[in-house]
């Protein structure tokens, strides 16, 4: 049974970050023109892997997900560094990622009528 | 970027994207600059092309290396007014030639469009991989 | 990208065929005494097996989903596979379940 908590918690914190980088990527876009802004993403993916790795199950808790600039896109003349294409890439992305989360929780929500419902 | 990857395409089809827009930035720079007989350096404007070259070995999309310029000759024409004009009234125009960029940019218009097709398609190929789950 | 097999025998958990055939309440149980409480057993014991399978489906699932979160695994696909194949296996487990206590129900209701 904790298996199976634990996993619905996991979805849920990926869905949260998944509107959050949401949040960053329509940040993005409002300011496509403006001068100096850098682009801002969301790390979570790389902190829930680290969490992983050192105590293979992670504690939900110690992962928050942050918003920082990658600063990996080329600047353009006005110190702007975000590309419509980059950002749509990144929403059709996010969208499909955060479909699939939702899915994968809506199952195994799913499951665990399948298995309470005794006829 | 791993083959393997759910969004290696979308990637793609991104770095298409941005060549286009590259090579539709270069265009217009040469639709505008069609008449321009001084570049700031005595000589007329050079047509300029989007250099395309494909990122690594593997499938890895796409980028624009250099904005190249065309060293193709310029066209003289007779113009004896004209402050740029030489002893015998010529003056050097740029070698761009308005109706091949005008097909350049239906090319790379349509270039674009077939990448975000690509994008549109790869992520209702997705989308229907999800409704297993329904 | 991952073989995605419409035969679906083949993603579910194997069980022995001997133990599934001993498993069916055949009429032949009927005229020998004490032959249907045997084949029943068998059913149970096999259902019990393949519960194991589907455990371990389950497991393989939400580790992939894991590998998802973590970015380890970026094949969408693959993971909703691994998904579809243990709700898949689930369900029949369920099924089988639900079809077992149904028999067990009607051989106790049996007017002798």
């Amino acid at each position: 049974m904790s298996e199976i908590s634990s996993i619905v918690d996991f979805l849920e914190a990926g869905i949260k970050a998944e509107g959050l980088r949401q949040r960053a990527i329509t940040n993005n876009v409002a300011n496509l023109q403006t001068p100096g802004y850098r682009r801002v993403d969301v790390r979570f993916e790389q902190l829930l892997a680290n969490a992983l790795d050192s105590n293979g199950a992670a504690d939900l808790d110690e992962i928050e997900p942050d918003v920082y600039q990658p600063r990996q896109t080329p600047v353009k003349s006005n110190g702007n560094d975000v590309s419509l294409e980059t950002e749509v890439g990144e929403m059709v992305k996010n969208t499909l990622r955060h479909r699939a989360y939702v899915g994968l929780l809506k199952k195994n929500y799913q499951q665990i009528e399948t298995a309470i419902n005794v006829r | 970027m791993e083959v393997s990857s759910s969004f290696g395409p979308i990637d793609i089809a991104v770095s298409g994207m941005q060549a286009q827009n590259k090579q539709i930035g270069a265009i217009s720079s040469n639709v505008a600059n069609a008449q321009s007989t001084d570049n700031g350096d005595g000589s007329p404007y050079r047509r300029l092309e989007a250099i395309f070259r494909a990122v690594g070995d593997e499938i890895d999309g796409v980028t624009v290396d250099e904005i190249a310029a065309d060293m193709s000759e310029f066209p003289r024409i007779l113009k004896p007014g004209h402050p740029d004009a030489d002893d015998q009234g010529y003056v050097s125009m740029p070698n761009v030639d308005l109706p091949i960029e005008m097909i350049n940019l239906t090319v790379a218009t349509r270039a674009y469009q077939a990448n975000v097709a690509v994008m549109k398609r790869y992520q209702r190929m997705v989308e229907s991989t999800l409704e297993l789950l329904r | 990208m991952i073989n995605l097999n419409a035969n679906i025998t083949s993603s579910l958990p194997k069980i022995d065929a001997e133990s599934f055939r001993a498993s069916k309440l055949a009429p032949r149980g009927l005229g020998e005494s004490g032959g249907v409480k045997v084949d029943f057993e068998n059913a149970v014991k096999a259902a019990g097996k393949y519960l194991s399978g589907v455990s371990d489906l389950q497991q393989s699932s939400n580790a992939s989903i894991m590998d998802l979160l973590a970015g380890k695994n970026t094949d969408i696909t693959s993971v909703v596979a691994a998904a579809a194949k243990a709700d898949m296996s689930f369900k029949l487990l369920v099924g089988v379940r639900n079809q077992l206590i149904e028999a067990y129900k009607q051989t106790m209701n049996m007017q002798i």
